[in-house]
């Protein structure tokens, strides 16, 4: 009979449960259970459909700002499906990528000081790991500094983080002078000074050109991604937590990344290939239900029947980054790739950003008003939204501007969602084969776990 | 009459609310001045709560802020809770004895919101005299161990501070639907997490919208049966910060509060202190003078947009809403809703989901202007000095009905 133990992470934002079941010092099966369970889809029903730009970020104090734009591209797209073509201006767009970029990298900041690196401190108790120790450790206070400032950029534009709603259909409500964005730029270039010196060890543009492994830990000095990728040899994380190998992105961002598929070749991602599967999951099409072998609030995502992780990772396979390809061809879809992509991310989105900061224009609209009034607009829409974790989308049918049903589909759903009758989800499937329970844990915070996300 | 007609709007909002009496005397600050004092030598006569804690001014080194910046923030929390600036040494004091004091931080149905908030407050606040000094027991965001141990831990700390620590929880209670929310190895509901952790704390603390008033779970048609903790909680001192997400200087206010005086601050009738919420957001918008002009914005980008006009016809809830973000801000007073142009939401009121959100002009929504509901009718249902039997009752606050006065006066007899 195989040893089944269960383990509570809930260091981070609400709780994810993970079952193991074990064999001959392995994990044999994995659980994922989602515990927590709000019910927005429901709450959306039957409110005007301006008001989800209000509610919807709400779904999450840490990512709430992709949500927003979720929602905001889904109206959007309503009104385009109406037949009525929005115009959002330039200015908008940038905006709204603007402050997406500093959510993700805020995110990113925290997720591996605040979370990952402390899991080291776990594995082993040595001096160099002192710094990352949570709340004394010098780095841990820095990230928390720097994760802070970035989110200053999002209050500029956006008026508070967490849960901003200055997004609307057809642009944004503010207004920023050259002071406001003067002030985001040089916010922006302080977190470049840190992840140069502290995070990548060099200059952003030149971490940027690197194709392998080699040359960055030849090129770069002393960093804390090369003490995070010597510790992962250190520990075999370098070849554990492997998945499916496929990789999902909705939605492009210039001079950050393209959206697509990859499952052995690129392609083309289609939403209508996407279905949600609630064989495993407490809710169900036809309300709740508790049997014996449903265990998670979350539903299972399928893209064409097959499950695929969506995450930073996805983001840097699907626009053919060949610093990961090489990775890929190494390591696979291992715990040390799937991390240092989120990690690489904080210089590409930093770089982009301040390429956005610089193609605004002032003095061009922010706002274009769409061409009717909601409360005349009925169908079916849907936003599609990169988010720190991966894929968001967001699907809304409307009836004269009154939300008649709302549907959320989060980055978690997909990776940490509960197996369908043929599948794992990536995360089950990755801690299986783990031989340690730390280390099943750290495979799943791989993934940035985050419960409240998960079941909505 | 046109909603939107100046003399109605006049009319409307110029009506009594909420007056703070914040001019008290020299005689009732002189006392409140000694009693704080008393409280304040007690408090650094005892142990911190963790042996071999460092010294404050060590933590400020730690975190390379200079005396300077602890000073500025002294000066804008004894403002906020609207003490005299002679108050200034007492709260400065009061931040350095913050490690006297145990915290539990539980999260039930949330979004982390609060927690964020908190974590992106602006520098020496929270980051430092909260997380860092104050003697957070456990909390599952910032907290070191996860799953069995960091239950363990939750247990410990309940049993050694029993009766002493300060409960605060983030996140709505799911009582119509408890399996909505389980905690641990051994499914606890929330209700239940709720219940018994409250059992042991001096106080609850409820930070947020959801944790208050159910926020958004318990919009309709709250599929889960989400209450706040006041519901659920009963023969404990509950304390309302609402906001979505609650702003971090009303968490410190509150826990600086409680150092100083040893009881909750004065509240009003929805238990949320009086020196946060004790005026509306009009009271003290930025754009409150192109209100009074009858300026308006008439469509995001228009030019009222661009001239910060008053955004009450898109929606601006500003006049039904109490709170100080007007005065606070957000990120480090960064900036607020109202500065970006998009309007208050009304977030720290009951029910704002189904009867403030978004856009609805207030002709359409079922608003009802808060005089006659408004902080002047509370009754301080928990009396001051509920917490500590040796301190005496004075709110820092009070408003100026005649029902605090009485209980001022029958307070102090005591104390002689
Ligand atoms: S009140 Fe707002 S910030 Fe707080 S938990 Fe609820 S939704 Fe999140
Ligand atoms: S913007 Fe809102 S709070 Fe400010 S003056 Fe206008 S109505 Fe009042």
């Amino acid at each position: 009979m195989p040893k089944v133990r269960k383990v509570v992470l809930n260091r981070v934002e609400g709780e994810i449960q993970l079952k193991l079941v074990w064999e001959k010092g392995k994990v044999k099966d994995a659980f994922i259970i989602a515990p927590n369970f709000r019910g927005f889809e429901f709450i959306l029903e039957g409110k005007p459909a301006l008001d989800a730009l209000v509610i919807n970020p709400r779904i999450c104090g840490i990512c709430g700002h992709a949500h927003l734009i979720a929602t905001t591209k889904a109206i959007e797209n309503l009104y385009e499906n109406a037949g009525l073509k929005i115009d959002i201006p330039q200015n908008a767009r940038l905006i709204r990528d603007i402050t997406l970029g500093a959510e993700i990298i805020q995110n990113h900041l925290r997720w591996f000081y605040m979370f990952v690196m402390p899991d080291f401190l776990k594995l082993e108790k040595s001096k160099k790991l002192k710094d990352f120790e949570p709340i004394k450790g010098y780095k841990w206070q820095k990230a928390v500094d720097f994760s802070s400032r970035i989110v200053k950029v999002i209050a500029i534009f956006g008026g508070q983080w967490p849960h901003t709603s200055y997004s609307v259909p057809g642009g944004v409500v503010c207004d920023p002078t050259t002071f406001d964005l003067t002030e985001a730029k040089s916010i922006v270039d302080s977190v470049v000074g840190f992840a140069q010196q502290e995070i990548f060890g060099m200059d952003i543009e030149d971490y940027l050109s690197v194709s392998s492994e080699e040359e960055y830990l030849k090129k770069s000095k002393n960093s804390d991604l090369k003490k995070f990728i010597f510790m992962c040899k250190k520990h075999q994380l370098d070849h554990a937590g492997k998945s499916y190998h496929r990789f999902l992105t909705v939605c492009d961002m210039e001079y950050a990344f393209s959206k697509g598929i990859t499952k052995k070749k690129r392609r083309n991602f289609y939403v209508e290939k996407v279905r949600e599967i609630d064989s495993y999951s407490y809710l169900t099409e036809n309300g709740f239900s508790f049997d014996k072998n449903r265990y998670s609030w979350a539903k299972a995502v399928r893209y064409d029947g097959l499950p695929y992780e969506t995450s930073p990772l996805s983001r840097r396979i699907n626009s053919r980054e060949k610093l990961f390809i090489n990775l890929l061809k190494h390591y696979r879809d291992s715990y040390m790739v799937r991390m240092w992509a989120r990690i690489d991310e904080i210089a590409r989105l930093l770089y982009a950003m301040k390429m956005w900061i610089e193609s605004i224009k002032p003095s061009e609209p922010f706002y274009i008003p769409p061409p009717a009034d909601i409360k005349e607009i009925s169908g079916k829409g849907v936003g599609l939204c990169e988010a720190a974790r991966g894929s968001l989308i967001h699907q809304l049918t409307a009836e004269k501007g009154i939300i008649k049903k709302y549907n959320i589909i989060t980055p978690s759903t997909w990776n940490l969602g509960p197996r369908c009758e043929k599948y794992l989800s990536p995360a089950e499937k990755a801690i299986k084969g783990a031989d340690s329970q730390i280390k099943a844990e750290m495979i799943l915070r791989s993934f940035d776990v985050c419960s409240v996300c998960t079941t909505h | 009459m046109n909603i939107t007609d100046r003399e109605h709007l006049r009319a409307l909002f110029t009506k009594p609310t909420n007056y703070i009496n914040t001019n008290r005397g020299d005689a009732y600050y002189r006392e409140l001045y000694k009693k704080m004092e008393k409280r304040l030598t007690e408090l650094r006569a005892q142990k911190p709560v963790r042996e071999a804690e460092m010294k404050f001014e060590e933590y400020l080194k730690v975190w390379e802020l200079t005396r300077r910046d602890f000073l500025k923030w002294v000066s804008a929390t004894t403002a906020m809770l609207m003490l005299p600036p002679q108050f200034e040494p007492l709260v400065a004091q009061a931040a350095e004895v913050m490690n006297r004091i145990p915290i539990i931080w539980i999260n039930i149905q949330d979004c982390a919101g609060n927690t964020e908030a908190l974590l992106r407050s602006y520098s020496p606040t929270v980051d430092e005299l909260i997380l860092e000094y104050l003697s957070v027991e456990y909390h599952e965001v910032i907290m070191a161990a996860a799953g069995d141990q960091a239950e363990q831990n939750l247990e410990k700390a309940v049993k050694d501070f029993d009766g002493k620590y300060l409960l605060f929880v983030e996140g709505s209670i799911p009582v119509g639907m408890p399996e909505a929310f389980t905690i641990g190895r051994h499914p606890k509901t929330g209700v239940e997490h709720v219940k018994h952790l409250a059992e042991h704390a001096v106080a609850v603390i409820a930070v947020g919208s959801c944790a208050a008033f159910g926020g958004v779970p318990a919009a309709h048609p709250n599929p889960t049966g989400a209450v706040g903790v006041m519901d659920v909680v009963k023969g404990k001192p509950v304390i309302n910060i609402p906001a979505c997400p609650a702003n971090p200087a009303n968490i410190t206010g509150v826990v600086i509060h409680y150092i100083l005086t040893g009881e909750i601050p004065e509240l009003d009738s929805l238990l949320r202190p009086k020196f946060a919420f004790g005026y509306r957001i009009h009271d003290n918008c930025e754009r409150r003078a192109h209100f009074d002009a009858g300026e308006f914005v008439e469509e995001w980008g228009d030019f009222g947009a661009k001239n910060n006009f008053c955004l009450y016809k898109m929606g601006c809830k500003g006049p039904f809403t109490f709170n100080n973000c007007s005065i606070v801000r957000y990120n480090e007073g960064t900036n607020w809703p109202i500065g970006v142009g998009r309007g208050c939401i009304g977030c720290s009121e009951p029910n704002f989901w189904d009867v403030y959100a978004t856009e609805r002009p207030i002709a359409d929504s079922p608003i009802q202007p808060p005089a006659g509901r408004g902080v002047e009718s509370t009754v301080d249902q928990f009396g001051l000095g509920v917490l500590t039997a040796t301190a005496v009752g004075i709110g820092i606050h009070a408003v100026a009905s005649a029902l605090a006065g009485k209980k001022d006066k029958e307070e102090n007899k005591e104390e002689v």
